[in-house]
């Protein structure tokens, strides 16, 4: 039984010249719930100097990147005391707080990957990126479905999407989003889920690669019905669970790396209204493992 | 273009005259501007563009294309619709220097969101549509928007045909250029007329000639008019041209926008400057002048020629007597210096300047460096004066300081607020050919805003030394350079990042990002075009890749993506050379036409045939693959209309287009 990550902490602050690779893994490898926070990835090159790289790609090096930062310079006292088991990693350089008076100058626009079926995750993932950038509203989340073949093998159908979409709803009552929408949903499942939602999508994103085939249906009923229809460029799949697991592998000997699982991967984007310029760019990833940390199946 | 007052030009012996009290008091304009408007902030991205046309008539019969004189009838019809339009109107006109050119810009600039982007073309597109209503097509009436007219300056190139020779030509004495082909508003006559008075002579442009199999050798033109002049002036080998018209009678694409406050001006500035050159080679379109195909394939250094209104001691041919400086530049030229302190280490041309302008700048509270840039700009005499504005108010207009800042031309312009208006510190784009079609249009344009976004977005920077740029611009100029030219180009753009950033080339990345001019490790090294916009194995992953970066990280929406891509592809074809740039096409059509004899000469028939050819072509009649593929974009007229409704909300203030 491992033990719990404030023992943890507690006992490797009383000793003495242990290199800090040591202290990253047996925090790593004490804990059951891991958030890791890029921070602003806008100025991070080597992510530029590729002529092209997808969300999959860039959420992985991020990640690695984060993590080998973090596992070389880590300092207990900066656990988060508060959660219980939970172990949030940031890179302090590169975090970037919006200030009040910025906030309004500013559009910060989310995409959440959810990567299991609980509707939960969603607000979690909001209330992270908004504890993390300081900020009380995000101006647009966007919900990527989870790939359903691995958990269901059963065809996507409205009932799988309502659950989540109720809790983007709660998310605008509460006047903590302003605009949701939804991700890769042909003008079947759009028409569908828009029908039932009782807060109507504003946004559906749509492959980049067909941005100039789109088909005209699909088109036709966004335009009714005052849907943006913006691009992506994220896979299917943007994090698998062997990747995760494999970059845990790289900060940690433990022989338990592989009962972790990715449970959400958000995206934020933060743009100056009117003028086009990014400002910040960063991922947020959760994960879990244990079987008390899985989510129930969808019913 | 330029300062339109209305009233009476004075003559150049009057305009001398006010020389100084021109200056200094453009200078105090500046300074109570620059005083007022220097902290201004805030401002949003509003941009415009301007596309050139020229009038033309082809008749069939006679195979020929002249130009048509009748810019300004057209332009009046195309002003009172807009007057009478009730609504604001989506289109501008403008008159420009010749009389067969018209100058169309958006009714109101566009703003900062993605879908503004997709508005460009459909803009231009109605712009040429509304040109193209007011001219009869059954007398062989159209509007092309050609970089030169191939037969500029050659016998009988306009309509009405009008005698030419320097006994009528007093404007400009002109061989080959009548007077009636420039503008008739007076500023246009004045330009031309003191330019060369104060020259002390005609302007003298030569121009290599094309050296096909038939071109005689050595080329030499004899002149009807028997001018001992043009004997004298002519170089052999060359394409001797005399006047104004020559240069400011060619067309150009423009692109201008607003930065958020001044130092983001600046720094825009400096950044697009290296861009120049590369740009400049990008969009060539300008292989044939007076009817003989040339060795260049850009306008440039022609319209440098043709305003070049320096004295032979301002040019170093005789020593300083009446004129206080040696000027290596005419007024039309690229820039000589960069604007922000990062940038000041790259200013290694001498910079002529008036040492007493700019202790005067400076004592008001300008820094050194932008002091300097205006000092600059302000050895130049005025070149066109009226009466009735010579003694103004210089808290309240801006006129003298505007006549120097738009009579000097150079490939970048900063241009600050003017006085009582909501329009903030801008930056002008200046050295893009036109091309022939919308679409083409559209995707130069839609670049260079679109990276100027990435290069505030991702700090970029593509300094080097302005010789190096200066180098640039003489290499961008020559016949296909697009294919074959070496170009200065910085190594490293991205800044340094302290964490996370690769360990193995990070020490190299930081030292080369900030190190001085040394002797082995240069921050600059020869690329092609292709290898700047597509990126070169293992190097310097090219503009398009790291534009692409910004576009998969901003909200896009499907319409803007598909035709941003498109206008990204066309780009990136010009430079790898898949796609023909006008220049390389336009000398394609006239060697295989089957008149032509291998001697450079362009006729009145091929002259005719060209012309009729890129009329349809403009049309969307005819397709030229070899010049932009099968792109097609998804232009529409306004914003997708959900972001219309949400921009009415959030912001009604911005007045842009939507």
């Amino acid at each position: 039984m491992q033990a719990p990550l404030r023992e943890v902490s507690t006992k490797v602050a009383t000793m003495s010249a242990v290199p800090v690779e040591e202290i990253a893994r047996l925090m790593l490898s004490s804990t059951n719930n891991l958030t890791l926070h890029t921070g602003n990835i806008i100025n991070w090159n080597h992510l530029k100097r590729k002529t092209s790289q997808n969300a999959g790609e860039e959420v992985l090096e991020c990640l690695s990147a984060t993590l080998n930062v973090w596992s070389s310079t880590v300092d207990p006292s900066w656990m988060n005391e508060e959660t219980n088991n939970a172990l949030v990693i940031t890179n302090p350089n590169q975090m970037e707080r919006i200030s009040e008076d910025e906030r309004s100058k500013l559009k910060v626009s989310v995409k959440i990957f959810l990567l299991k079926w609980d509707p939960d995750l969603v607000v979690e993932a909001v209330d992270q990126v908004c504890n993390e950038l300081d900020i009380g509203v995000v101006d647009s989340v966007l919900l990527a479905l989870p790939p359903l073949e691995a958990e269901m093998g059963e065809e996507l159908s409205v009932n799988h999407i309502l659950p989540m979409w109720e809790s983007m709803e709660r998310l605008y009552d509460v006047e903590r989003v302003s605009a949701i929408g939804t991700s890769d949903l042909d003008k079947e499942m759009l028409e569908q889920t828009h029908g039932m939602a009782r807060v109507k999508p504003t946004i559906n994103q749509v492959n980049v690669v067909s941005c100039c085939v789109i088909p005209p249906d699909l088109t036709a009923f966004a335009k009714e019905n005052d849907i943006q229809l913006l691009t992506h460029s994220d896979p299917r799949d943007v994090l698998p669970t062997p990747t995760f697991q494999e970059i845990l592998r790289g900060s940690s000997h433990d022989d338990h790396v592989d009962e972790w699982q990715p449970f959400w991967v958000l995206r934020y984007t933060v743009m100056v209204k009117c003028r086009g310029v990014i400002k910040a760019k960063g991922y947020i990833v959760n994960g879990r493992r244990h079987a008390t940390d899985m989510p129930l199946s969808v019913a | 273009m330029g300062l339109l007052s209305l009233g009476s030009p004075l003559s150049w012996e009057e305009t001398k005259k006010w020389a100084d009290h021109v200056r200094k008091h453009g200078i105090q304009q500046l300074i109570n501007i620059y005083r007022r408007l220097k902290d201004r902030h805030g401002d949003v991205l509003k941009w415009g563009d301007e596309v050139e046309y020229m009038l033309v008539v082809m008749d069939e019969d006679n195979k020929t294309a002249r130009l048509s004189l009748k810019g300004n009838e057209v332009l009046d019809q195309l002003e009172k619709r807009e007057r009478e339009s009730p609504n604001d109107p989506p289109t501008t006109w403008r008159p420009e220097y010749a009389s067969y050119m018209i100058e169309g810009t958006p009714g109101k600039p566009y703003g900062g969101l993605m879908g503004h982007f997709n508005m460009v073309e459909s803009n231009m597109r109605l712009r040429r549509e509304e040109l193209l209503s007011l001219l009869d097509q059954e007398l062989g009436e159209t509007a092309i928007s050609f970089t030169v007219f191939p037969r500029l300056g050659s016998p009988g190139f306009t309509d009405p045909q009008v005698e030419c020779n320097p006994t009528v030509n007093t404007a400009s004495r002109s061989l080959f250029f009548p007077d009636s082909a420039i503008n008739h508003h007076p500023r246009f006559r004045t330009l031309t007329r003191n330019i060369r008075e104060r020259r002390g002579e005609k302007v003298c442009i030569n121009i290599p000639v094309f050296q096909d199999k038939n071109t005689p050798k050595p080329f030499r033109e004899t002149f009807s008019n028997g001018d001992a002049e043009a004997t004298k002036a002519a170089k052999e080998d060359h394409i001797y041209m005399d006047c104004m018209g020559f240069g400011m009678g060619c067309s150009c694409l423009q692109m201008t926008f607003q930065a958020c406050n001044i130092d983001e001006a600046r720094h825009l500035y400096d950044q697009l400057a290296p861009l120049c050159p590369i740009f400049l080679a990008l969009s060539a379109a300008a292989p044939v002048y007076r009817g003989y195909l040339a060795d260049v394939d850009c306008r440039w250094n022609i319209i440098a020629g043709s305003v070049d209104c320096r004295t032979p001691e301002e040019r170093g041919l005789e020593p300083l007597k009446n004129d206080k400086f040696v000027i290596p530049k005419s007024r039309y030229d690229s820039i000589d210096c960069y604007l922000t302190p990062e940038a000041e280490k790259y200013n290694d041309i001498d910079l002529v300047l008036d040492q007493d302008i700019c202790q005067q700048l400076q004592d008001a509270g300008i820094d050194r460096l932008l002091a300097r840039h205006f000092a600059h700009l302000f050895i130049r005499d005025p070149i066109s004066l009226f009466s009735e504005k010579i003694h103004l108010n210089d808290d309240e207009e801006s006129d003298h300081f505007e006549n120097i800042q738009s009579t000097n031309w150079q490939s970048m312009r900063f241009k600050p607020p003017p006085p009582n208006s909501p329009i903030g510190w801008r930056v002008e784009f200046r050295p893009t050919e036109v091309q022939l079609t919308d679409f083409e249009n559209a995707a130069y344009v839609v670049f260079i805003v679109l990276l100027t976004r990435v290069i505030l977005s991702y700090n970029l920077n593509f300094l080097i030394p302005i010789s190096k740029v200066d180098e640039n611009m003489q290499e961008a100029q020559k016949r296909d350079a697009v294919r074959q030219g070496q170009f200065w180009f910085r190594k490293e753009v991205l800044p340094p990042n302290e964490c996370c950033d690769d360990l193995e080339t990070k020490p190299a990345a930081a030292k080369s990002y900030n190190q001085c001019n040394g002797e082995d490790e240069q921050e600059y090294t020869k690329m092609t075009i292709n290898e700047i916009i597509n990126g070169q194995a293992g190097g310097f992953q090219g503009l398009v890749s790291l534009m692409n970066s910004y576009l998969e990280t901003v909200d896009v929406d499907v319409d803007t993506r598909c035709s941003v891509q498109q206008y990204l592809r066309l780009i990136q074809k010009r430079a790898s050379g898949e796609l023909m740039t006008t220049a390389r096409w336009i000398r394609a059509f006239v060697q295989n036409h089957p008149k032509y004899k291998y001697d450079s000469v362009v006729t009145d028939e091929i002259a005719y045939d060209l012309t009729k050819v890129a009329d349809e072509i403009t049309k969307g009649i005819r397709a030229c693959p070899e010049l932009f593929g099968t792109l097609n974009s998804r232009t529409k007229v306004s914003l997708p209309p959900v972001v219309h409704k949400n921009l009415r909300k959030e912001n009604p203030d911005h007045d842009i287009l939507t």
